[in-house]
């Protein structure tokens, strides 16, 4: 098998050392070409015009000696292998040159033909090797350069993009405070149109509430009648004042509600007592079916009364004398627990195409019809901000005219409990039966840390406690219970035997806690409770 | 509803009107009144005189509600005398969340019905036992 010959640059000038060596390798059966070169300036021209697989080096030569041979050879030809030939002195020489990239190294004379060409061989295979590996992490810094470049372009883009940024934020900063400054102007506008609307109009108020009630003197019925027509149109005027108000507040988005869990059957109940006087006049008929304890929800009293009233005035005005309005209170489960409140009259109705927009702001349903169209759509937003719904349907199912509103709002997953303390096991049973009628949750204790304890575990907490206990002085522990943050916005209420001294007095107008003696009628207790829970004790008086 | 002792209200208010309308209420309904158009006047007033309750309008030119209100705290003689703030800027349903704040007892709500007024006066009135 004819192999290919091993081209060999020789460069040794001792003319004994090259026959020497050359005879080793002549003597292998791998063929060898060799060309010899005495100096390392003529060996560097060779490497220039033929193609070597390998360099024999012996280090000393006229021209050049020991490591300074070894590193001018290498630098001219740096993909060559390299075998140095040395003297015994120069093993450490050699030693240094194999681990500078010399491919391996002999000591003249003390090597025979194998050893020679295995040498040479190994030498050939390894310069291959790292060749290849030097070519192989060339590719890979070249690799890492353009991924390091890459980066440092990503990089730049990146702080590019946050300069970008930064600039949008600063420009919506900017846009931010100048919509706030706006809020804020608009909130003062909403101050100031209130003041100035509504003081004159308390005056006007006043003024003819003074003349009714006689402070001027004893008023003939004729003029009474006048009277009477200002203070009605003078409280119409408030009512709508405060639906500018609200939808100013609407508008600027800062109407707020408050919550509170009610009882909301008898909510709505108490509602309608405000319009006892109107449905008298206009002579119709309000037909109520409101079941007992229906059910709590987290209203805002104050706003939803005035939904639930716009919706009740409404269906007074489209009614004729002698109709029957009907308002009735029920709870659904489909598809969400919700407690609504329904009023249905036989007036004229809603025409289908105006349905869906009796509830948009400044909609009205033709020009004979009074109002500014504020009514149901600042109750609409108000509903929603408590999370329901009010629909309308012209005409009810299963009649020919007339229109049904529903108000539905989320019904409270709990009921409330009422913490109640008294020493008196009696009347604590008394208390349990009277308010679990009408859906509270009791728990009955008799020592009032204990309550306090039970009320921290509660959300829905209301403290019902005897001021009259041994051992607790009452208005020190409503004084204790209003300090405490987690427990200062629970709603109190007091019961009292006898009279109550000065400083309990005080304490409890202090906190606006209402208290009820006993011995005391059902309704008074839910009143003076809800009349707490809302935040309004005139209710229990 | 008429005390039963000649009870002192003092109306702050810069409402010309409104201050003849609830004073004339007032006086009708059996209490002494005693009227101040602004905050100076009231100070002034309060050195001769101390009122069982102060009926004080929040919003007004120079010294408002709040001022007033402190000025009142501040003196020993007169730091106990229940405070009640009317307001055309506070809504109904806002006005029992403002109770105890900037130095009053509670909030009232201009245009408040003349009856809830002299209510709140009773309710803020020390037990005369």
């Amino acid at each position: 098998m004819a192999t290919e010959p091993i081209i060999v640059l020789y460069i040794e000038d001792d003319e004994d050392d090259f026959i020497l060596t050359s005879q080793l390798l002549k003597d292998a059966d791998q063929p060898f070409r060799i060309e010899w070169q005495q100096t390392l300036q003529s060996g560097i021209e060779a490497i220039a015009s033929n193609a070597f697989d390998i360099v024999i080096l012996d280090l000393s030569l006229p021209d050049s000696s020991g490591w300074e041979t070894f590193t001018t050879m290498r630098e001219q030809a740096p993909d060559l292998p390299i075998i140095l030939m040395t003297g015994l002195e120069d093993n450490e020489l050699a030693l240094q040159a194999v681990q500078q990239g010399a491919q391996d190294y002999l000591v003249k004379g003390s090597v025979g033909t194998d050893v020679m060409v295995r040498a040479v061989q190994y030498a050939i295979e390894r310069k291959a090797t790292d060749t290849a590996l030097h070519r192989y992490q060339n590719e890979l810094e070249e690799l890492v350069d353009e991924r390091t470049e890459e980066l440092v372009g990503t990089n730049r883009q990146l702080t590019e993009e946050i300069g970008v940024r930064k600039q949008t934020e600063q420009e919506l900063r900017q846009a931010i405070s100048k919509l706030e400054e706006h809020d804020r102007a608009k909130t003062q506008f909403v101050t100031n149109v209130s003041h100035e609307l509504k003081t004159p109009l308390a005056s006007m108020s006043y003024a003819v509430e003074n003349l009714l009630k006689g402070v001027m003197g004893e008023v003939p019925d004729r003029i009474r009648t006048y009277l009477e027509m200002v203070r009605d149109d003078a409280q119409r005027l408030h009512r709508t004042i405060c639906d500018i108000l609200d939808l100013s507040r609407l508008e600027a988005d800062t109407l707020r509600i408050e919550q509170a869990v009610i009882p909301f059957g008898r909510f709505v109940l108490r509602t309608l007592d405000a319009v006892a006087l109107e449905v008298d006049e206009r002579g119709v008929a309000l037909q109520k079916s409101i079941p007992n304890a229906i059910g709590f929800a987290a209203c805002d009293a104050t706003k939803m009364e005035r939904v639930i009233l716009n919706v009740v005035r409404n269906a007074i005005t489209y009614t004729d004398p002698e109709g029957i309005i009907d308002v009735s209170v029920s709870r659904t489960q489909d598809p969400n627990d919700m407690l609504c409140v329904t009023v249905t009259d036989a007036g004229i109705g809603i025409p289908a195409e105006y349905l869906e927009k009796v509830t948009e702001r400044y909609f009205r349903v033709g020009d004979h019809v009074d109002g500014m169209g504020l009514g149901l759509s600042i109750a609409r937003e108000i509903v929603e901000l408590h999370g329901g719904t009010i629909t309308f349907k012209s005409p009810p199912p299963g009649r020919d005219r007339g229109t049904e509103v529903t108000i539905s709002v989320p019904a409270a997953p709990e009921t409330p409990t009422v913490v109640a303390v008294d020493d008196d096991p009696d009347v604590l049973e008394v208390v349990e039966a009277q308010l679990r009628l009408d859906g509270y949750s009791v728990m009955k204790e008799t020592d009032p840390y204990n309550a306090v304890a039970a009320l921290r575990e509660k959300r829905a907490g209301i403290l019902l406690v005897d001021l009259a206990m041994p051992d607790v002085r009452g208005d020190v522990l409503i004084a204790e219970v209003k300090a405490d943050h987690e427990l200062r916005r629970v709603p109190i209420v007091v019961l009292t035997g006898s009279e109550i001294d000065r400083d309990t007095r005080r304490t409890l107008e202090r906190f606006s806690v209402p208290a009820l003696a006993k011995p005391w009628k059902q309704e008074a207790l839910l009143d003076t409770i809800e009349g707490a829970i809302i935040g309004k004790h005139y209710l229990a008086r | 509803m008429a005390p039963d002792t000649r009870t002192t209200v003092m109306v702050v208010d810069d409402d010309r009107h409104l201050l003849t309308t609830v004073t004339d209420f007032l006086r009708f309904e059996g209490y002494e009144v005693i009227t101040a158009a602004n905050g100076k006047e009231a100070l002034a007033a309060l050195r001769k005189s101390r009122p069982d309750v102060i009926l004080l309008d929040v919003m007004m030119p120079g010294m408002d509600g709040g001022d007033v209100a402190q000025a009142i705290r501040a003196r020993p003689t007169l730091k106990n005398i229940p405070i009640i703030f009317t307001t055309a800027v506070v809504s109904k349903s806002e006005e029992r969340s403002h109770d105890g704040e900037i130095g009053g007892e509670s909030f009232l709500a201009k245009p408040f019905q003349l009856d809830e007024l002299t209510m709140r006066i009773q309710e803020a009135l020390p037990s005369t036992e």
